[in-house]
């Protein structure tokens, strides 16, 4: 058995394998970056060894640092989680050439199922039915073009080594083809480092179905059940479940065995997650996940099995003790991941401070790597939690979970709770008929349910304001709450002329105005031209007790100096706040002045105008790459380059000025 | 003083009501601005409206104490109450400061008699109590038919250059923002400021206009090249800012006022704030509605004070002048007020509080509600006018800040023995139904009379009661008239009309700008022993 095993990987997941190494009496040490320094996985497991600087490149996917940092630990085994090296074959090959177990499949078929195409071919070998499209990957944009052309679109663009929904693209109209093409091919090469693509038949709203798999390397291959994962937005999985829902008898049966007969082909050792793709009772091979996954929980919770340990003792030699009769499945789980983005902007990553994290505690199983105090960085994914709800049945599940939701919070930063919420209130999702399409296709109506408005922005900026005026200084007027918006009265109830305050949340803007308070001490709040009478009473630092029109809620609020998050059981949103005129200067100075500032913290992709160059407004400046995201920083108006203040591969603070343009008047 | 009867209490209270409408529609005229066409022409140009600079301006949530606002009610043709001009206290950056805003929808922001004394009140209190200074130029110049009272005097035009001045060399901030055109005097007033900001397209600043110019000197020029924003920002350096509109220029304004350098200490702690125990509503049931019935002051000032705690001093001596401590919004203040005419006693206990006060750096309400002075021959024989000239050197030499607010009627000697307006309190305020007067309209009316009727006895002429009559109505209803609250606000001989019940929260806004503000020496006149 092993004796220390060094986890190569950080966050949730890192915290999670250390829970099985100490239950098992395994020593158990982690790594960290720059950025990391005071992460909670670097104090959950209880020793770490730095290996470098922030960016990933450069720590968690720096081979020589993380083998370094395992010898360093004495170290006898890796566990590279998933994500970063956890599917890389080379960093696999050069772990056991230092002499060091490596938790995973061996290089070969971390090699084999790292490549789309060859993945694709060994499905093909072991009689199991793939997605209709090109058989060879090919890196000539001219030629994948070509292949397009004779093609019925919509059809999907796939970075052969692509994951995660990064490298895969949608291409709709043969106009845009050649740009989708590009852009496929860049983030194959920038995240994966190869530019190969694999043209497919797109499937829309179909149905993700995948199989957990465990192999001892010598042939047996057992499956861990299956699971759900068709709640997607752009590919990338939102709530997963196990077991799948409504499958029909025969056709789970074929997806289990073929799951296992592909294992069996290729002597699989260790976890892995066999995808598929379902449509009108059709199944087709997507791809092999070499490695532990995200959403293990689910099928944690239903079989009763911890899966790290037996990737643990399937690596280390000691065979699976299980047969397949033993893993039976009882009642239902969900898991919803909760990500700090901000899906009015686009689910533009959030990053920032985490002033405060409330997780639920009625019975669920929670997955973080986070804690108050701590930062999302824009170096690596942003996910806060994971929330897991077991039940007897699918129904007590989902109840459970949304409850969940309901007590979760989090300030700092913005968090796509409330959507979770709102889209697991979905009736499709409900009656359990989503599929892979779903939220994009109602997307608009569910930020726009998810996004809040009137008394609920009236309530945050009440608040705000009547605790960033308690706070702010010693002096009476700001001390003491019945002179916030004193005014000599005239008899009615008149709102300040001008809006006092801009409340910002994703994408939309309020303009606040305020008008006297009463001898009742309730302020009049005016959010976009509708007013309502409001007041509040502090009830700690975090409660407050909200009365209008005669009906008093409690909420909680949490804020800092320009943004307040309230939970008010409508759910959890996050507003910037600035005083009315700051927001004007911006305005101004962005539209007259000319500078174009990064809109979040991130590093540059790439530089398309240059000192000199004459841009039209909505020309793109700047690419910048914010964890997933890539981000187009456009021109604010019509002009002329005249600074650019970045380059190509360096980081960019949020709010940093990167180009000057000399604005046409 | 017996309680007043439940009746009564109602009777004043609905009279007292009625004022408070009356007061709260006269408020409303002078907040409307100019005509409906002149604001809508004004936000057509892009421009905001002048109250809602003043609120974007100020911090969210600060509250504002605005000053003189029912000045030159009815004085000039078209002009609404106010003068053409905002004024008041509010904060910006936290910091407390004076804003002065020309209202260009009022006759284009004309500064008349009574507009360049409201700015030169506002400036002396913002002077008195170190606040800076942010002037929202946007104003036509002076109105020249009324250039007696504009030009010639002290309190005039050249005196709001003259405290530009002081201020600023007193390191009171002196901020400008050039939002509409300013000629001739009119450019001195940016010009003498610290820090001037400027809209582009919209302010303009020349001592002679584009006209003045050609007539002058025949040169051709338009406005921009002449006093632009550009020019002044980038050539003469007559501005120091450029603004592209007015949400712009107030936000460069706000940016300036986060630069002031480090505020100024508090000379007092105030206590955490408690509304008084007995409701300040029952006010409006307390005050007499008969200004012939007198009204029992203790129970004013309890409804006025945190807690209703006030710590009488002497309060078996000098019964008339009721004196003690209290807190306001938790700021320590020393209250004086009548409960009747001044005796000897009363002004004795009344100079021994006012010197405990100054020893103690103690600030000082006079509540004013006062006939005068005893008259008679025992109060002569006891030495009443040396005893007044105690109080009044007393109240006179206090160095500590002092507020007046006149709760009921103030005559004669009385109104000034109690901190009248040359006796400079920081501020002094009238309620709806106060009066001000050499003396009451009956005492008047009587006191004319009887010399007339001695000059129609020494001439052996007869004059009939019913003539007597006649003559002395038309006196009494002048004195009404000229004693009435709104009359001192329009003249701005008070700096404003205040409903009791807020009156608490501007004399709290106002010592805790006091706070900020050196403690002064009290230097005594000689007393006369």
């Amino acid at each position: 058995m092993f004796k220390k095993i060094l986890i190569a990987n950080r966050g949730e997941i890192a915290c999670r394998i250390a829970r099985t190494c100490q239950r098992l009496g395994i020593n158990a040490a982690t790594v960290h970056s720059d950025a990391d320094q005071g992460a909670l996985h670097v104090r959950e497991v209880g020793e770490s060894i730095h290996i470098g600087a922030a960016p990933a490149s450069e720590s968690y996917l720096n081979i020589e640092a993380v083998i370094a940092a395992a010898m360093d630990a004495g170290a006898d085994a890796v566990h590279p989680g998933y994500g970063f090296l956890s599917e890389n074959p080379v960093f696999a090959e050069a772990v056991t050439a230092a002499g060091i177990s490596f938790i995973g499949p061996t290089p070969a078929v971390l090699r084999q199922f790292g490549d789309k195409a060859a993945a694709k071919a060994a499905a093909v070998a072991a009689g199991v039915a793939v997605v209709p499209g090109s058989g060879e990957a090919s890196e000539d944009p001219d030629a994948i073009l070509a292949e397009l052309r004779g093609m019925t679109l919509p059809v999907l663009l796939k970075a052969v080594g692509g994951g995660g929904g990064k490298g895969m693209r949608v291409v709709t109209n043969i106009d845009a083809a050649a740009a989708d093409i590009e852009a496929a091919m860049r983030e194959g090469r920038n995240s994966f480092a190869d530019g190969r693509l694999l043209v497919e038949e797109f499937l829309p709203d179909a149905r993700h179905v995948e199989v957990q798999i465990l192999g001892d390397g010598q042939g047996k291959v057992l499956h861990l059940l299956e699971r759900e994962c068709s709640l997607q937005r752009r590919h990338q999985k939102v709530i997963e479940e196990a077991p799948a829902l409504n499958l029909p008898p025969a056709l789970r049966a074929q997806l289990l065995d073929s799951a296992v007969a592909l294992g069996r082909a290729v002597d699989y050792l260790g976890l892995g997650t066999v995808e598929f793709i379902v449509k009108d009772e059709r199944a087709f091979f997507l791809e092999v996940n070499p490695r532990l996954q995200v959403e293990h929980p689910v099928t944690e919770m239903i079989t009763g099995l911890d899966l790290i340990e037996l990737q643990i003792l399937a690596t280390a030699g000691h065979g699976i003790a299980l047969a397949q009769d033993d893993i039976t499945a009882s009642g239902h789980a969900i898991e919803a991941r909760i990500y700090a983005e901000d899906p009015a902007q686009n689910f533009m990553p959030s990053t920032g401070n985490i002033d405060q994290l409330s997780l639920p505690h009625d019975g669920l199983r929670i997955d973080t790597g986070i804690a108050a105090g701590m930062a999302i960085t824009p170096y690596y994914d942003p996910m806060v939690a994971k929330l897991i709800a077991h039940g007897k049945d699918r129904a007590t599940a989902l109840t459970k979970l949304v409850t969940g939701l309901d007590q979760f919070s989090i300030s700092g930063v913005g968090d796509n709770s409330t959507f979770l919420r709102v889209l697991l209130r979905c009736a499709e999702i409900q009656i359990g008929a989503g599929d892979t399409g779903l939220i994009d296709r109602r997307l608009d109506e569910l930020v726009a349910e998810a996004t809040p408005k009137g008394v609920r922005i009236a309530t945050a900026a009440a608040i705000w304001l009547g605790q960033t005026r308690r706070h702010g200084g010693a002096d009476i007027w700001q001390g003491d709450g019945w002179q916030t918006g004193w005014r000599l009265s005239d008899g009615t109830a008149a709102m300040t002329v001008a809006p006092i305050l801009r409340a910002r949340i994703g994408d939309d803007v309020f303009d606040i105005s305020f008008g006297p308070r009463d001898g009742d001490g309730a302020l009049l709040i005016g959010v976009g031209g509708e007013g309502c009478r409001m007041r509040v009473e502090a009830l700690d630092d975090a409660a407050f007790m909200v009365t209008t029109d005669g009906r008093s809620r409690t909420v909680r609020a949490w804020q800092g100096k320009d943004w307040i998050t309230l939970d008010d059981g409508g759910g959890n949103f996050t507003a910037r706040l600035m005083p009315y005129l700051d927001s004007a200067r911006q305005a101004a100075s962005a539209a007259f002045g000319g500078s174009v500032e990064a809109p979040l913290m991130g590093q540059v992709l790439a530089v398309q105008a240059k000192v000199g160059d004459t841009v039209d407004k909505g020309e793109v400046l700047v690419v910048l790459e914010s964890m997933k995201m890539e981000i187009r920083v456009t021109a604010p108006g019509n002009g002329a380059v005249t600074a650019i203040h970045c380059q190509v591969g360096g980081n960019v603070e949020r709010g940093a000025v990167i180009v000057e343009l000399d604005l046409a008047p | 003083m017996d309680a007043l009867s439940p009746e009564e209490f109602d009777l004043n209270k609905d009279a007292y009501l009625e004022r408070i409408a009356d007061l709260h529609g006269r408020r409303q005229r002078s907040r409307i601005g100019g005509s409906e066409a002149s604001r809508e022409r004004h936000i057509k140009r892009g421009r905001m409206l002048p109250r809602a600079r003043v609120d974007a301006l100020l911090d969210p949530g600060s509250p504002f104490l605005e000053l003189a606002e029912l000045v030159a009610d009815g004085f000039y043709d078209g002009v609404p109450p106010g003068g053409s001009m905002i004024t008041g206290i509010g904060q910006v950056q936290g910091r407390h400061c004076m804003i002065i805003a020309n209202d260009s929808t009022v006759k284009g922001g004309t500064y008349f008699g009574a507009t360049v004394r409201k700015h030169t009140r506002a400036q002396r209190i913002a002077w008195e109590n170190r606040l800076p200074c942010i002037t929202l130029v946007d104003s036509g110049g002076a109105f020249l038919p009324d250039q007696e009272n504009i030009h010639p005097d002290e309190q005039h035009f050249g005196s709001i250059f003259y405290n530009q001045v002081g201020m600023s060399a007193e390191g009171i901030a002196q901020i400008a923002v050039v939002l509409g055109p300013c000629t001739a005097g009119g450019a001195y007033i940016p010009s003498l400021c610290d820090e001037v900001v400027i809209v582009r397209g919209q302010g303009f600043m020349y001592l002679g206009g584009p006209e003045l110019t050609k007539a002058a000197t025949g040169e051709d020029i338009d406005r921009e090249s002449l006093g632009g924003a550009q020019m002044h920002s980038s050539v003469s350096g007559v501005t120091d800012y450029i603004a592209e509109n007015d949400e712009h220029a107030l936000a460069i304004t706000r940016d300036i006022m986060a630069e002031l350098g480090e505020a100024a200490p508090m000379r007092w702690t105030p206590k955490p704030s408690k509304p008084p125990r007995l409701d300040p509503n029952e006010i409006y049931g307390l005050i007499s509605r008969d200004a012939r019935i007198p009204t029992d002051n203790r129970e004013i000032l309890l409804r006025m004070v945190d807690g209703s705690e006030f710590q009488e001093f002497k309060p078996l001596y000098g019964d008339t002048l009721v004196c003690g401590f209290a807190r306001i919004h938790g700021f320590q203040i020393g209250i004086l007020a009548n409960q009747g005419v001044f005796f000897t006693e009363a002004a004795l206990k009344g100079t021994q509080f006012i010197d405990i006060c100054t020893k103690r750096d103690i600030p000082l309400l006079f509540l004013s509600d006062v006939a005068g002075f005893m008259v008679g021959r025992e109060a002569e024989v006891g030495g009443i006018a040396k005893a007044g000239a105690k109080f009044v050197t007393a109240m006179s030499s206090a160095a500590v800040p002092k507020y007046t607010v006149v709760t009921g009627g103030a005559y004669g000697a009385g109104y000034l023995a109690m901190c009248s307006r040359q006796f400079k309190p920081r501020a002094l305020f009238m309620w709806p139904h106060s009066r001000i007067a050499i003396m009451g309209p009956e005492q008047a009316a009587n006191t004319l009379a009887m010399v007339k009727r001695k000059n129609f006895e020494a001439n052996g002429v007869d004059w009939s009661e019913r003539e007597e009559e006649e003559f002395k109505a038309p006196l009494r209803a002048e004195y009404e008239r000229f004693a009435d609250a709104y009359n001192f606000a329009a003249n701005l001989w008070v700096d404003g009309v205040l409903d009791p019940t807020e009156t608490r929260h501007a004399l709290g806004l106002l010592l805790d700008v006091a706070a900020r503000t050196p403690i002064a020496e009290t230097n005594f006149g000689v007393f006369r022993m």
